[in-house]
């Protein structure tokens, strides 16, 4: 029997950058030229399977709050692994890939490491990138973090990209075991009938 | 911030407590623009849930109507973690449970905010008095197994719960007689009528109806061994500031759109031209309805505040842990036992909820009234050292005047903050469907992992 992997990860970056478009490439083929800022789309859940392992992730979408630098801590809880994305044609957007790390530390606690990915996206607009690829590339080994350079629009390396990060957390995983420690989510009970406050 | 000021929104809300959030997310469920502001670096406003730091900043600032009169008893030493990882160390302002079944659960799930959320099994039921901690039986089969209660006692508690369950069954009774009367009629001795009202049942008043007192005991029966055995109620992870921001993220996928930082100044709300506009540092924002919380009641030029009641809180940091669990643990101090006037409720809380790490526990303390000499006696019955005590006076308002007031009923019952949201939504919304059920292809993907 296959073991079962489950993952949280968050999409983090600026605005426009296209979070949304990447999540709806990557888990449902799908993608849109119209920008809109995010509404409505809040996680999507996609599985995969690598070397015997069925893994099951969870990608966060920031549901918009991070328009106004107002995400909450609520948004960080649990996550396994976090994906920035910047925009390869607006410096702007990759200089900003360092406050979102530091964003990212500061909520998850400066001593805690989580794995980190960051993505360049909108590959398919390389005639007008800004952003040096080797410089990108090399400033996030530096800082320990993957780089992928990917496009939601053709669908780009963005599989390749996951599947790393998946293997990166796992092997981080394995480094860092947590401590296995059961929660719940609400479930809906179906009413009691004829309840008897002597039962049990 | 061109948009913030261009747009006109349908409801601007300020502040973030469990209430307001509620609120925001109903009202943008129901299709409404929403704005939702908090002059704050933290969500959850009177119901956060405080970084370390946070919570001594909020403690010297003094400018909280709600939370005052700090005193920090004991301060840490530099070395200790908690100066060095404040983020490890989390303190709620006013902890919240969740009965396991119930309205609350029901809206919960239904609007999908469920899924953000995950929550602890609380074990309530433990009495700490002079004599030490136990649990106190909290079934039937619990009570005849109970090696503490004599043959008669065991006689005499299964009469009276049995005597409970006939007067819900036929509803004859008298409405407006007093819990604690029904008890002393029924010959009930005072130590089990202390576990039956505090420890299980969870009052506070002992002027309680025994209308209420049994409508709680229906509720706990029904609670009772959904998610672990013996426990009715539930602790949401990493502290109940968690609940407000599930419903502020419901809001947000919604369209609402959310500025909660302390960089935000907000002056004045007027009226110009039928909206309401809130000058504020990122400029003037329009809202066709403005809803404040009781933070920002003084925005209200005809406000008037009716305090409520009050109550005393600490929270307290020890090194060790007071009892063993495998989750949160709720401890009742029946009145008198170390000099209390009334009962004292201490949440223990440790790494497993996530708020502190592992070695740890935080004591969430409230009662009527009390003081520091209290916490003392009964923690020096326990073997743990304590790093930081800060105890602080709780008051609950209600405020009216021409804004729409969210009033936050205090307290760790949660179902009363849902109420008042409901009643605020019901009020705009007429009979519009409160928290609506919402289907997403994600639940199906859950259900197969």
């Amino acid at each position: 029997m296959k073991s079962v992997e489950n993952f949280k990860i968050i999409l983090l970056g600026s605005q426009a950058v296209g979070k949304t478009s990447l999540l709806e490439k990557y888990v449902k083929n799908t993608f849109t030229i119209k920008y809109k800022a995010t509404i409505g789309v809040d996680f999507l859940s996609k599985c995969i399977d690598l070397d015997n392992t069925k893994y099951s992730l969870q990608i966060w979408d920031t549901a918009g709050q991070e328009a106004f630098q107002s995400l909450s801590t609520h948004f960080y809880r649990g996550s396994d692994a976090c994906v920035i994305v910047f925009d390869i044609t607006s410096s702007k957007t990759f200089d900003s890939v360092s406050n979102w790390i530091d964003e990212i530390q500061f909520h998850i606690g400066y001593d805690r490491k989580i794995p980190m990915l960051v993505i360049g996206n909108k590959l398919d607009l390389n005639e007008k990138r800004v952003v040096n690829s080797q410089k990108a590339k090399q400033w996030c080994e530096e800082h320990g973090i993957m780089y992928y350079e990917c496009s939601a629009m053709t669908g780009q390396n963005i599989e390749e990209a996951f599947i790393n990060l998946v293997k990166a957390i796992d092997v981080f995983n394995k480094e860092n075991p947590r401590q296995f420690n059961p929660s719940f989510h609400l479930k809906r009970q179906n009413p009691k009938k004829n309840m008897c406050l002597c039962k049990n | 911030m061109e948009e913030l000021i261009s747009i006109t929104y349908d409801s601007i809300l300020i502040g973030t407590d469990t209430p307001t959030s509620i609120l925001a997310a109903a009202l943008s469920r129901d299709g409404e623009k929403i704005l939702h502001i908090d002059r704050s670096s933290y969500y959850g406003s009177i119901d956060g849930t405080l970084a370390f730091h946070e919570f001594l900043s909020l403690a010297s600032s003094g400018d909280s109507p709600t939370f005052r009169e700090f005193c920090i008893h004991i301060m840490p030493n530099e070395d200790e973690e908690c100066m060095k990882f404040p983020r490890r160390f989390n303190i709620d302002l006013q902890p919240k449970f969740v009965y396991s079944v119930g309205d609350v659960v029901d809206w919960t799930v239904n609007c999908g905010v469920s899924l953000y959320l995950e929550f602890k099994p609380l074990e309530a039921g433990v009495i700490w008095d002079k004599n030490g901690i136990r649990r106190v039986p909290c079934n039937k089969s619990e009570i005849f197994a109970n090696e503490a209660l004599s043959v008669v006692e065991k006689r005499l508690l299964m009469k009276f719960i049995e005597f409970c369950s006939k007067s819900i069954e036929e509803g004859n009774f008298d409405v407006n007689v007093r819990f604690v009367d029904v008890m002393a009629e029924k010959k009930l001795p005072q130590h089990l009528q202390n576990i039956l009202l505090y420890a299980i049942l969870l009052i506070e008043d002992t002027n309680v109806s025994f209308a209420e007192a049994l409508s709680r005991m229906e509720k706990y029966v029904s609670s009772l061994g959904i998610y672990k055995d013996n426990c009715a109620l539930l602790y949401p992870m990493y502290g109940s500031s968690d609940i407000p921001q599930g419903f502020c993220r419901m809001c947000a996928v919604y369209e609402g759109t959310y500025v909660i930082t302390d960089e935000l100044a907000i002056e004045d709300v007027c009226e110009i031209d039928g909206l309401q506009v809130v000058t504020s540092s990122f400029g003037p924002l329009r809202g066709k309805k403005v809803f404040v919380n009781s933070v920002y009641a003084s925005l209200d030029k005809q406000v008037t505040i009716e305090l409520e009641n009050s109550s005393f809180r600490a929270a307290i940091l020890c090194r060790g842990i007071i009892k063993e669990a495998e989750g949160p643990v709720l401890f009742s101090i029946p009145p008198m036992e170390f000099g209390n006037a009334s009962v004292v409720y201490v949440l223990q809380l440790g790494e497993s909820s996530s708020t502190v790490p592992a070695g740890y526990s935080m004591l969430h303390v409230w009662t009527a009234e009390g003081n520091a000499d209290i916490i003392q006696s009964f923690i020096a019955s326990v073997p743990v050292e304590i790093v930081f005590l800060a105890t602080y006076k709780h008051t609950v308002v209600r405020c009216s005047g021409t804004l729409n007031h969210v009033y936050n009923p205090g307290g760790y019952e949660i179902l009363k903050h849902f109420v008042h949201a409901k009643e605020l939504f019901n009020k705009e919304k007429g009979n519009h469907e409160f928290l609506p059920l919402r289907h997403t292809e994600e639940e199906d993907v859950l259900k197969d992992i």
